[in-house]
């Protein structure tokens, strides 16, 4: 029954999506395929929006934080709503350089904006990175799940290469604009899901209210509802909190799929009117919440102590049949509608940021070919990296982020500074990269306790590529100086 | 960079960060339940609304700036 409708659904979707962008001119280039043509509408782009927050890593990865920590969950509630701050001002103006230069990638925008190409092969390879990181997120929840509807006897080997395998032939289908429908599709789904999920979750487990929920769990764990929750030697206080929740706003429009998604808006109007109501999208996250800390209270035990299949373990364990079903198959959705849009951003940065520099007569199709080819790669490595590690996808999610933070000053100097150039902002990346190396760690543990690594690496980012661009300024200028004097 | 004084509305735009992040030492401690929720998690959901209305506020002030901006014609503002 279970394994029926989880099937139905994914497969429903991708068929849907299939016809859907038939329907639609076919893809002929990478910008077609990369960015929809350029032509979304608020509709499209707000759904394509909402469908960024409802992850597997907002779903699967903040319950099991609530279950596993409590209070470090509000991460959740303050991400979204300060980044949309951010999106407000750093979009549009995203969206205005992307137009002027006719730009697709992050990569091209490190290019024209601070006219250096080798600038944009290291920008286009430090965001394939973070995007391959990203993709193992999803890639452990497919797992997850594939292995809750297909049987635990599968090996986390197979499930892993499976999910892979059915997120590569899901982006196949024209690109951008299947990923659309399908969000579409997913975020309603979601939305019921939640619904049938919480409607009974609380009788379920013996409390009166979904409210109640909340009051239990406070009086069960004294303390959760506060930092640093269930486990204080997580290290997840006040100061990781309010430097996480920095990180994260600063670093999202950075992440080079969310980046790229500025240019398929229609206009700097879509982007700033989608900005208003995105903090509203979190406010569904108490669900999320309520859910990992009525898992806690049904003593959830999810195999191996594994906090991202808490969710997974709690219905599987307290539902009927059809709703497991009705949720896994969501949850597949979940992890591969991003999965895809990452997998395809990952992609076109290849063959256009880093393969074309070195092959400049590469034509439109053969783009097409290496961006569809190379993501095949970057699957594989994704489901590599997931079979080494098993850290919960919330810290997976943190580490992209600092990752990807690394690419933030270079873009916010970029409208803030008109002096910034390539050489300091490759400077203050360097540097950036050597602080989160995990030598450095114990350091910044001494100095700024509780502080997100991340947050710290952008700052010493910063604090690096300000100086370097100055100098680089003066070193650049003085042989014209001495050329005019003699 | 400094925006024209037209664009000082902006400004409004750093209320959502000393409500979400700023405030976080402070509610911590709080031990008033609303409806049962922990104080701290309400604080952050009030937060929520509060950048939305801060958000719209901005965008309604941006149009109109820009709309009077484009209507007299003179001064050509570049649009930040």
């Amino acid at each position: 029954m279970i394994q029926i409708l989880t099937l139905a659904i994914v497969l429903g979707t991708v068929a849907g999506a299939f016809l859907y962008s038939q329907r639609q001119a076919r893809a002929r280039t990478i910008t077609e395929w990369a960015v929809g043509g350029r032509r979304f509408g608020i509709l499209i782009f707000w759904f394509l929006n909402a469908g960024e927050i409802y992850t597997t890593f907002a779903v699967m990865g903040i319950s099991g934080f609530a279950w596993a920590y409590g209070a470090p969950a509000y991460l959740a509630l303050t991400s979204v709503s300060l980044s949309a701050v951010i999106g407000y001002w750093l979009m549009p103006r995203i969206w205005s350089e992307g137009h002027r230069h006719d730009l697709v990638t992050q990569a091209d925008f490190f290019a024209a904006h601070y006219r250096a190409t080798w600038l944009s092969v290291v920008v286009a390879i430090a965001g394939i990175l973070a995007l391959i990181v990203y993709v193992q997120i999803q890639i452990t929840a497919l797992g997850l799940i594939l292995r809750l509807t297909l049987g635990h006897d599968i090996s986390p080997t197979w499930s892993s290469g499976l999910a892979a395998m059915l997120m590569v032939a899901f982006v196949f289908l024209a690109g951008l604009r299947s990923a659309a429908f399908a969000a579409g599709v997913k975020d309603v789904l979601m939305l019921v899901v939640v619904v049938l999920l919480c409607a009974s979750a609380a009788s379920r487990i013996g409390a009166s209210s979904m409210l109640d929920i909340f009051a239990r769990v406070q009086d069960l764990h004294p303390g959760i509802g506060s930092l640093p929750g269930r486990d204080p030697q997580a290290g997840l206080g006040t100061v990781w909190l309010m430097t996480s929740s920095l990180n994260v706003a600063l670093g999202n429009w950075v992440l080079p799929h969310l980046f790229q998604l500025c240019y398929s808006a229609g206009s700097r109007k879509t982007i700033r009117r989608n900005a208003v109501l995105q903090p509203l999208y979190s406010l569904s996250y108490i669900f999320i919440i309520m859910l990992g800390f009525a898992a806690l209270l049904a003593d959830t035990r999810p195999p191996g102590g594994d906090g991202n299949a808490v969710l997974i373990s709690f219905v599987s364990q307290h539902y009927p049949a059809w709703i497991v079903g009705l949720f896994a198959g969501t949850a597949c959705l979940l992890a591969l509608v991003p999965g895809s849009v990452l997998l395809l951003t990952a992609g076109s940065l290849f063959a256009r940021n880093v393969l074309k520099p070195f092959v400049p007569h590469l034509s439109a199709r053969g783009e097409l070919l290496a961006s569809r080819l190379s993501l095949v790669v970057f699957a594989a490595v994704a489901v590599w990296l997931t079979l080494g590690a098993s850290r919960s996808l919330v810290e997976i999610g943190l580490s992209a982020y600092a990752a990807v933070g690394m690419l933030a000053p270079g873009v916010y100097l970029a409208f803030l500074w008109k002096r910034a150039n390539a050489l300091g902002v490759f400077a203050g990346m360097v540097a950036g990269y050597l602080a989160l190396l995990p030598a450095f760690a114990t350091m910044w543990g001494g100095l700024l306790p509780g502080w997100e690594t991340g947050l710290v690496a952008m700052i010493v980012n910063v604090a690096v590529a300000v100086p370097a661009c100055l100098l680089a300024e003066r070193l650049s200028a003085r042989p014209r100086a001495r050329a005019t004097t003699t | 960079m400094t925006p024209s004084p037209k664009y000082h509305h902006r400004w409004l735009l750093l209320a959502p960060f000393a409500w979400q992040i700023g405030a976080v030492p402070l509610v911590d401690d709080i031990d008033w339940r609303l409806f049962g929720l922990p104080f701290a998690m309400t604080w952050q959901l009030a937060g929520i609304v509060l950048t939305s209305i801060v958000i719209a506020i901005v965008f309604h002030l941006d149009e109109a700036t820009e709309a009077a901006g484009a209507a007299g014609a003179q001064n050509s503002e570049p649009e930040t």
